[in-house]
Formats: C-alpha cells, sequence, structure tokens
C-alpha cells in the first residue's frame, strides 16, 4: 500500500473506531454490565432518584434481556413506595411478561403495597410460558393475599389501627384494604392455593414443597379462620384420660395453647 | 375466671410440655383446674401442627356452636368477647348443634 493512502485508512479506521464508541455510550459491553455499572454508581452514593431514569432506559433499550428485568427489579428495591415503582410495574407487565427473569422479582413485586403488583402476579401466574415463573408469582401471590388478611383481621380487632394502615400502605392501597371482605378474601386465598395444590405442588420452596405449603394454608383457611366450625380435638388430658372437644358443643369454649420450656 | 363458674363456658388447654409428671407438679403448684389436652409431649404435637400454631400463648374463642369467632384476643378483648358469647347463647332457644358451617352465627 501507498503510505499516503495507508496513512489516509489508518485515519479513517481509528476515526471510524472512536465514532462506534460514542454511539453505544461509554461501552461496547453488554446489557448485564451496563446494568452493573449503574448499580455501582448507586453504592458509590448516587441517589437512587437520580439514576432511576438510566434504570428505566437500560430496560428500554434492552427489552429482551434479562439485564432489563434487573433494572426494573431494582427500581422497584430501591425507590419502593415511590411513583417509580408504579412505573417499573407497568413497565413489567406491559413488556415484559414473557420473561423467565420474571421469577427472580415476584417476591419484590408482592412487597410494592399496590393493586398493580396484585395484578402483575395473576397476569404472570396466566401469562408466562416459564413453569418457574407461574410457580413463583403464585406463591408471592398467595403470600400477599395472606398479608391482606392479617391486615384485615387486624382491621377489624382494632378498628383503630386504620390510620396506622393508611400511614404505611399510603391511601390507595391502605383504603383497599380497609374495603376488603374477609369472606371474599378467604375465597381468593382459596382459589390461588388450590391453583399451586393443583399445579406447582412438586416446587421446592424454602420449607417444603408448593404442594406441603397449599395444604397447610387450605386447611387453615378451610377450617381455622374465624367463622368455620372448629375441627375435632381428641387425645388425652394430662392424667392419661381421652376426651373430645365436641364434649363441650353447647358452652362458649375457650382454647389455649400453652406450654413452658 | 371465677365469674365465670356457673356459666356455660370451658377453658381448655393444649400443653406442649415435655415431662407430664413435671407438668403434674406445675399444675398443682400453679393451682391450674382447667383441663388440657397433653399433646405428646412437645411444640410439634399433632393438635398444634393440625392448628397450625407456632406461637404460643394461641388463643381461639368458640361459641356454643363449636364456631370459631375470635383469635388471639386479650385483656378486656378478651372479656368482651366471652361475654358476648354467653349473651348470644343465653338468647337463644335450645338447639342441637349441629354442623353447620355457614350459618348467620358469625355475625357480631
Amino acid at each position: 500500500m501507498r503510505p499516503r493512502s495507508f496513512v489516509t485508512l489508518t485515519l479513517l479506521l481509528v476515526l471510524s473506531a472512536a465514532y462506534v464508541g460514542d454511539l453505544s455510550g461509554d461501552d461496547a459491553s453488554s446489557p448485564a454490565e451496563r446494568y452493573q455499572r449503574l448499580v455501582a454508581e448507586y453504592e458509590a452514593g448516587r441517589e437512587p432518584r437520580e439514576l432511576a431514569e438510566k434504570f428505566f432506559d437500560l430496560a428500554e433499550q434492552f427489552p429482551k434481556d434479562p439485564a432489563a428485568v434487573d433494572a426494573l427489579d431494582w427500581v422497584l428495591k430501591k425507590l419502593r413506595n415511590q411513583p417509580e415503582s408504579q412505573r417499573a410495574l407497568e413497565r413489567l407487565a406491559k413488556n415484559h411478561l414473557e420473561s423467565a427473569r420474571l421469577a427472580a422479582v415476584c417476591p419484590q413485586i408482592a412487597r410494592t403495597s399496590s393493586l398493580t403488583a396484585e395484578k402483575l402476579l395473576r397476569s404472570a401466574l396466566e401469562k408466562s410460558p416459564h413453569l418457574e415463573v407461574q410457580a413463583q408469582a403464585c406463591l408471592h401471590l398467595a403470600l400477599l393475599l395472606d398479608q391482606q388478611a392479617t391486615v384485615v383481621q387486624q382491621l377489624k380487632k382494632k378498628p383503630e389501627s386504620a390510620e396506622r394502615v393508611l400511614e404505611y400502605y399510603g391511601k390507595e392501597y391502605g383504603r383497599h384494604l380497609a374495603s376488603l371482605d374477609p369472606k371474599q378474601l378467604d375465597k381468593n386465598r382459596e382459589q390461588v392455593y388450590e391453583r399451586m395444590l393443583k399445579s406447582f405442588a412438586d416446587v421446592m420452596s424454602r420449607d417444603g414443597t408448593l404442594g406441603q405449603l397449599a395444604e397447610k394454608q387450605l386447611f387453615q383457611i378451610r377450617y381455622l379462620s374465624i367463622g368455620r366450625v372448629a375441627p375435632e380435638i381428641q387425645g388425652q388430658d394430662i392424667f392419661g384420660k381421652e376426651f373430645k372437644l365436641s364434649q363441650y358443643r353447647g358452652k362458649v369454649v375457650m382454647l389455649s395453647f400453652w406450654g413452658h420450656w | 375466671m371465677k365469674q365465670l363458674a356457673d356459666q356455660p363456658f370451658a377453658l381448655l388447654g393444649i400443653n406442649s410440655d415435655s415431662d407430664r409428671e413435671e407438668l403434674k407438679k406445675t399444675l398443682q403448684e400453679e393451682q391450674i383446674t382447667w383441663r388440657s389436652w397433653w399433646d405428646q409431649g412437645s411444640s410439634n404435637g399433632p393438635i398444634q401442627t393440625r392448628w397450625n400454631v407456632t406461637l404460643r400463648p394461641t388463643i381461639f374463642i368458640l361459641d356454643g356452636h363449636g364456631v370459631i369467632r375470635y383469635k388471639d384476643v386479650t385483656n378486656e378483648a378478651l372479656d368482651d368477647a366471652i361475654a358476648t358469647l354467653l349473651k348470644e347463647l343465653a338468647g337463644q332457644p335450645s338447639q342441637k348443634a349441629s354442623a353447620d358451617k355457614n350459618t348467620g352465627a358469625d355475625k357480631k
């Protein structure tokens, strides 16, 4: 090659390399690497609010990459009761229902106290093509509804705690909780646990299989909720004599589970 | 609880203590006169497992039909709950309790 064209060619190559470098930002790196870099910025002290937009951009730019879901998960974690969380939930619902990565985000979705979160889990359960996502959505939807039941029971027992509930959960979700009918809620819980038992019984969870969890919860909902006839108890008393709970029908009974240790 | 002696009320326990003989001594020492099931000597006994009890004390209040009406009430709320259910029982015509699940009996 003649020297002048060589120089021109080299110059052209160097310039185009620099141009390409600019085009993909400060990286020719993968979405995962870009995600990590944003996380590092946060850990270095940047305010989550400032970084949120960049995480959203990442999710927009690489919708098929798991890093997009990670990015939205980050927003859910760091900006939990902020408007950005709602936006993240909406994005997940709109663009990422098919993602296998959604399984890992289900716990955080459940922790975001909102109707959108509940809807998203139901959508994932119905629409995801991945069994693992369906199972996690089912589990965390069930846990979310269990938590609602606890709050509703608390509100019935102590109506004065309503203010604290509104404060903790925000007005919209707080009011929603206060309006829930305990019987309907139990029906919903029953349906979700029945689905769990039917479709995900063998999936492992922290304390056993989802089948075991479902059976335990279904028993509780069906037989140990307020308004249900208590299951029979029979066994020996401390002196070895057999007796049954049903012997006490016709009386008001206080059952006390107690012991020393 | 003394004023409940003449009322159709029963306090029943489910006990998780491991040593039955020690427990008999405890009953005497603490003058516990109400009856308890001994749930096989551990907190994983069959009754506690079935009722999914992990924290103690856990309390359930049942009405005259065996329906669970209150859970984990204490102090005044407990007294009120028992009083309410006793009033309810007194106001009803005598009937054999049938195992009906969803009667209107769960209205306060």
